[in-house]
């Protein structure tokens, strides 16, 4: 897949979605085997992330900075990259897109999709007419 | 400073920090909002992170807001939840160099004798969380005085049956640079972050004033 169809498959799988998790795309790439059903269903903590929302409350954000930090103490990188890869900025409040850089910016240097993440969330939070020079102080 | 009972803790918008003088001298934590509610998280001795109700004992400031947004704030008051729900065993220490944390901010189990004080607790989160540091720790300079306070602290952890390991890191190792809860607060709570140790030592002595005079 090329990063706008991962992208584009994150979006619309809703893969953190019980409702809709009989989404195709999803189903094709991770039930095939019984780690992939628990790593999707440990992933629900990240639809909050995905919601459309222009806000985004304490709970929710919490829920994505807690799931980003245990997948961290267990060194999920390259899950990790894959989040971040398949994020979406416009699709969630500047507040969660804030909260998962800086708490995955302590472990950027073993992301990559981090380092391509900064300027997308920069786009958007400029996009929303926010000074986002200044909101992402400290990352840039 | 704010006294709660003038101006209660529920007027928090998001982020502050609280300051009172304790039985072993000065002591502080970080106040977040959660929901209807306000907490304090703060490292209140040795392994002992409290996430808790502030008490009235406490002076308390709002985190200016042209330092922390309010986008930032609210990410930040949901990190401060996950850290206090995640109850770290954080060690009492004086080694500023080791802050438990590795160079790119992520909290770490601390090498024997490494640790957090409360005021170093409070720096750990901004920094943790690649917030902007309030204050240019390599101004702080070690001051002799501090030796008295690090003997105290030293006892104190005898008296508690703290790992002898760890006290005897702690004694054998030079005196640091002590980062004051004064100090902190006075830094994070005012406008113009990455203060000197000069112009916090300022904003500290103001502090100090309130504490003694609270309703000024």
């Amino acid at each position: 897949m090329t990063q706008t169809e991962t992208a584009a498959w994150w979006a619309s799988d809703r893969v953190f979605d019980t409702k809709l998790g009989a989404s195709i795309g999803v189903r094709e790439m991770l039930a095939e085997t019984e780690q992939a059903k628990d790593r999707r269903e440990s992933l629900e903590w990240l639809a909050p992330a995905t919601n459309g929302s222009q806000e985004s409350s304490n709970l929710e954000l919490a829920a994505v900075i807690r799931g980003l930090t245990q997948l961290i103490g267990k060194s999920e990188y390259p899950l990790i990259d894959r989040i971040l890869r398949s994020f979406q900025p416009g699709q969630t409040s500047p507040a969660m897109n804030l909260a998962v850089l800086r708490t995955t910016g302590s472990v950027r240097s073993k992301l990559k999709a981090w380092h391509d993440l900064v300027p997308r969330v920069r786009f958007d939070l400029q996009g929303r007419g926010l000074d986002a020079d200044r909101l992402l102080r400290g990352l840039l | 400073m704010n006294d709660p009972r003038d101006i209660p803790f529920e007027n928090l918008p998001e982020v502050g920090v609280a300051i009172k003088r304790g039985d072993f001298g000065l002591h502080c934590g970080l106040l977040y909002r959660w929901g209807d509610e306000v907490r304090l998280l703060h490292l209140a001795f040795h392994h002992l992170l409290c996430d808790q109700p502030p008490d009235l004992s406490y002076l308390w400031a709002v985190v200016p807001e042209d330092e922390l947004d309010v986008y930032n704030a609210r990410a930040f008051a949901a990190w401060a939840k996950v850290v206090g729900e995640a109850g770290a065993s954080i060690p009492y220490g004086f080694n500023m160099d080791g802050l438990v944390l590795d160079e790119q901010g992520q909290l770490l189990p601390s090498p024997v004798g490494r640790g957090l004080t409360c005021a170093t607790f409070v720096l750990a989160l901004f920094r943790c969380f690649q917030i902007k540091a309030p204050a240019a720790v390599e101004t702080w300079p070690t001051r002799e005085e501090d030796a008295v306070w690090k003997s105290s602290i030293i006892a104190l952890l005898k008296a508690r049956n703290a790992d002898p390991e760890h006290i005897q890191a702690l004694e054998s190792e030079t005196l640091q640079a002590r980062f004051r809860p004064d100090e902190v607060i006075g830094s994070v709570s005012s406008s113009g972050w990455s203060f000197n140790y000069e112009q916090a030592r300022e904003l500290a002595d103001a502090i100090l004033v309130e504490l003694d005079n609270p309703h000024g």
